[in-house]
């Protein structure tokens, strides 16, 4: 058995492998060189090499059907971006999610309509904690 | 003579005989540099490497001298001795200060030497503190630097394996950069990269460019020698000269393959750059790879009293853009370099201890003190020393 790597977050090439196959489901190498496109040129065998890494770093459990791997995601893309942001809020908010939040709030355009999203998710979970 | 002494008196030679070879080797650029002729990078990094060489083995040869002077295959009365040849000058009138004097100054390296190794206080202490604490510290910091790359080449992924070269895949490197240990030779890539393949032809080129050279064993062995050299000004020059005309070396010889085309890898290089200094500003300090020990494809970190990062790219690429550069005949190569060796072996045996009493020396010794009777014969009174 190959040696895990211990890390928790993906590189962007990673994401962007891990985003496909969280589309996908379940899928070869060759299901997700045929989602990425075309002028990315990737080689099979680099594609490969990614799908094994993501493997080695646990973002991915593999199977082989003949003589082709299939892979599938060992964790949701929400749990990943839990961990992102958590980390995110660790590393560069000094620990405190309200920061981000402002951050987020005041960079981004913000319609009427998100507002009124996160202000609801906010009763929910201010209504939640009390009960 | 004690060992210890010994191996003191080995250590300052070895100081003095890298500084007059760094200021050979600056005279010889600034000659070169004013008659107009450029030699190619790989021919001066060829030559610094061996000059290198020469300095570290120059213990072992002037050892070797001395073993034929005893062994009477060489004539004894060479005069290659700074300090023979000093009192030889003194006793002909080539030097015009009196006797004691001039004795004092003779022996003021035995007497530093005596002095610092018995820790006297003052001057002796003062030094000898300063020198063991600087081996401790950059000694210390070699480990952690060795430790840190071990660290870091263990977090990667193996991507390819061949014979003794393993290609490895890193989230965190900054840049591609090459590393060896006690066997294996590593190419260790930032995972990114993988989705570029033109980039990545190119950069494996430059790597490979730069294991077939040998530059990071040389790299090792400029490191390992820090801790020992740390306070002599021409180790840092002649590092940052190393440094310089390796990555010029290794572009020059990458440029050369017909098959590479020179506005795609200088853009390669500021990809790499580009990427690089974004990725310094994601990992936190302690994440980043160490430097130490091993060859980066282009530097990312700032240190002090260094180009930054972007001059040294600009000048890389300015240097690709440049017409060939000379290559002379070998032959002709080796002729002008014999003056430059003959300099560094000439100086390593010409700041040697001389040996034993000779005639000039027992001269000398009369002079000081006929010198020393006369004053008390016309004073009548002891002399003050």
């Amino acid at each position: 058995m190959r040696k895990r790597k211990s890390n928790e977050f993906l590189t962007e090439v990673e994401l962007e492998f891990m985003t496909e196959l969280w589309k996908l489901g379940e899928g070869s190498v060759r299901d997700i060189l045929a989602r990425l496109p075309p002028e990315r040129k990737l080689a099979y065998t680099s594609c490969a090499t990614i799908m094994r890494i993501l493997d080695e770093k646990n973002f991915v459990d593999s199977r082989k059907e003949g003589k082709t791997f299939i892979y599938s995601p060992r964790l949701t893309k929400d749990t990943y971006q839990s961990r992102f942001l958590r980390n995110l809020s660790d590393k560069l908010f000094d620990g405190t999610p309200a920061s981000l939040v402002a951050r987020l709030v005041d960079e981004y355009d913000l319609s009427k309509q998100d507002l009124e999203e996160i202000r609801a998710l906010l009763d929910r979970r201010r209504t939640d904690d009390a009960t | 003579m004690t060992l210890l002494n010994g191996m003191f008196d080995v250590y300052i030679d070895l100081n003095i005989t890298l500084a007059v070879t760094a200021i050979v080797w600056l005279t010889a650029k600034l000659v070169l540099a004013r008659t107009g002729k450029r030699l190619a990078f790989t021919l001066q990094l060829g030559l610094l490497n061996g000059l290198f060489a020469i300095i570290v083995l120059s213990p072992a040869i002037v050892a070797a001298y001395h073993y034929m002077l005893a062994a009477e295959v060489l004539p004894a009365r060479l005069p290659v001795n700074l300090a023979d040849y000093a009192v030889a000058q003194y006793l002909r009138g080539g030097i015009g200060i009196p006797a004691e004097d001039f004795q004092s100054l003779l022996g003021l390296r035995s007497r530093m030497s005596e002095s610092i190794l018995a820790m006297e206080p003052g001057f002796g202490k003062g030094v000898a503190l300063l020198l063991i604490a600087g081996f401790t510290y950059f000694g210390l910091r070699l480990a952690v630097s060795f430790a840190r790359l071990h660290r870091m080449l263990s977090g990667c992924h193996l991507w390819r394996r061949n014979g003794r070269l393993k290609l490895l895949l890193s989230d965190r490197a900054l840049v591609p950069f090459s590393a060896r240990g006690g066997y294996y030779h590593y190419v260790v890539i930032p995972s990114d990269l993988l989705a570029e393949p033109d980039d990545l032809g190119l950069v494996l080129r430059h790597e490979f460019q730069h294991l077939r050279r040998g530059d990071v064993t040389w790299e090792v062995a400029l490191e390992c020698l820090r801790p020992m050299l740390f306070w002599n000004p021409f180790y840092y020059v002649w590092k940052s000269e190393v440094e310089r005309l390796r990555e010029l070396a290794c572009d020059q010889k990458v440029a050369e393959d017909a098959r590479v085309d020179l506005r795609s890898y200088c853009l390669c290089l500021l990809r790499a750059a580009q990427a690089g200094l974004k990725k310094r500003q994601e990992l936190m300090r302690h994440d980043r790879s160490g430097s130490v020990a091993s060859v980066a494809l282009i530097e990312v970190n700032d240190r002090l009293l260094r180009r930054s990062p972007a001059q040294k790219l600009r000048r890389r690429v300015e240097a690709l853009m440049e017409p060939n550069r000379l290559h002379p005949h070998w032959g002709i190569v080796g002729l002008a370099v014999l003056p430059m060796v003959a300099v560094v072996f000439l100086a390593a045996l010409a700041i040697q201890k001389p040996a034993d009493w000779s005639q000039d020396r027992l001269m000398l010794s009369a002079i000081v003190n006929l010198e020393r009777l006369q004053v008390i014969n016309t004073f009548g009174q002891r002399p003050l020393r």
